[in-house]
């Protein structure tokens, strides 16, 4: 058997390479964008989803940036692709690490913890939009990506800072491998 | 030495962009040629997975064919967007030339392109440019 390759020399290898933007004109922008959808949308809910769908958009591109910069070898299962993710994708993308618990092979699924995340620097949510769930870009983001490379999965945030946890969690669950496309006349 | 066509394929199956250099051999009906080329790809990277005896390593098995007349390289990214060049049969591996390709020059200008709709047919002007720079600028790119 190969050795496994060491995902955390190879995130922060291509962490110096790839291209960086001010970190708080990152977050200040997202917060602009959130903000504009509250006010845009109204309810909260639908905030919630169009964030989502608006990460699912984004991850269906950013995968090719990440497999063309990142030179991951192929994962040879969900939990190498959890381990990838947390190392190389969160690194390369917002420079920082997640750190994967809660591995239940039975589903399967696993966690997604983040220490830091910059998107909530500087971040109060008010009173009334205690449901927003402020970066759910972010799950739509792994949704997209995913499903790029044949894995259908559910992503959803279980904890949150900004609710009064003390880490985010993102729970990542795989719902069914797909398929790839038959030729016409072929099956 | 030389190349004489390019194909890419989306994930869907569709031939979302082809260019030709020095073919000599006029296609009658290019449409046809490029499902043919898909179905061609889809069935012997199952059959090269399928007679491995270890199918799980072999997703990527297939790299090239060569017979006396040509050679068929051929280089598919995880998310199953595949690239087909077709040289001359002394050419090199030229996977590598692919996936610079792939990295250079389809992500930079096609994926990162916001008028462009995932799964449609590349019409970019920049890609189109860039592709040809790269392909005449690599060594076994030459008329004969």
């Amino acid at each position: 058997m190969a050795s496994k390759p060491n995902y955390a020399r190879i995130g922060d290898q291509v962490f110096r390479d790839v291209e960086k933007i001010n970190a708080e004109l990152f977050t200040l922008t997202y917060g602009a964008i959130v903000a504009q959808l509250l006010k845009d949308f109204e309810d909260v809910e639908e905030v919630n989803n169009q964030l989502e769908k608006m990460g699912y958009n984004i991850g269906l591109r950013l995968i090719e940036e990440f497999l063309a910069r990142s030179n991951v070898p192929r994962c040879s299962d969900f939990k190498d692709t959890a381990e990838v993710i947390s190392k190389v994708g969160f690194k390369m993308f917002l420079g920082i690490n997640a750190t994967v618990t809660n591995w239940d092979p039975k589903k399967p699924e696993f966690s997604l913890v983040l220490e830091e995340n910059p998107l909530i620097d500087f971040v109060e949510v008010p009173e009334q939009y205690q449901s927003l769930v402020y970066s759910n870009i972010l799950c739509g983001v792994i949704r997209g990506a995913l499903e790029m490379v044949q894995m259908s999965v559910e992503c959803r945030f279980v904890r949150d800072v900004l609710k009064g946890d003390d880490a985010s969690e993102l729970k990542v669950t795989l719902k069914a491998m797909l398929e790839e496309e038959v030729p016409v006349g072929e099956d | 030495m030389t190349i004489f066509n390019l194909f890419i394929y989306s994930r869907q199956g569709n031939c979302i962009y082809y260019e030709e250099w020095n073919r000599k051999n006029v296609s009658s009906n290019l449409d046809e040629e490029q499902k043919l080329m898909y179905g061609f790809l889809w069935q012997i990277k199952n059959f090269v997975q399928k007679s491995s005896p270890n199918p799980e390593l072999e997703k990527t098995g297939f790299h090239f064919f060569r017979t006396n007349s040509y050679k068929l390289h051929f280089f598919e990214t995880a998310t199953n967007i595949k690239f087909v060049i077709t040289s001359d049969p002394d050419a090199p591996d030229l996977r590598d030339l692919l996936k610079t390709i792939y990295k250079n020059t389809f992500v930079e200008y096609v994926i990162k392109n916001p008028l462009y709709t995932m799964g449609e047919p590349v019409r970019c002007e920049l890609f189109v440019e860039k592709l040809q720079l790269e392909v005449r600028a690599h060594t076994s790119y030459k008329q004969k």
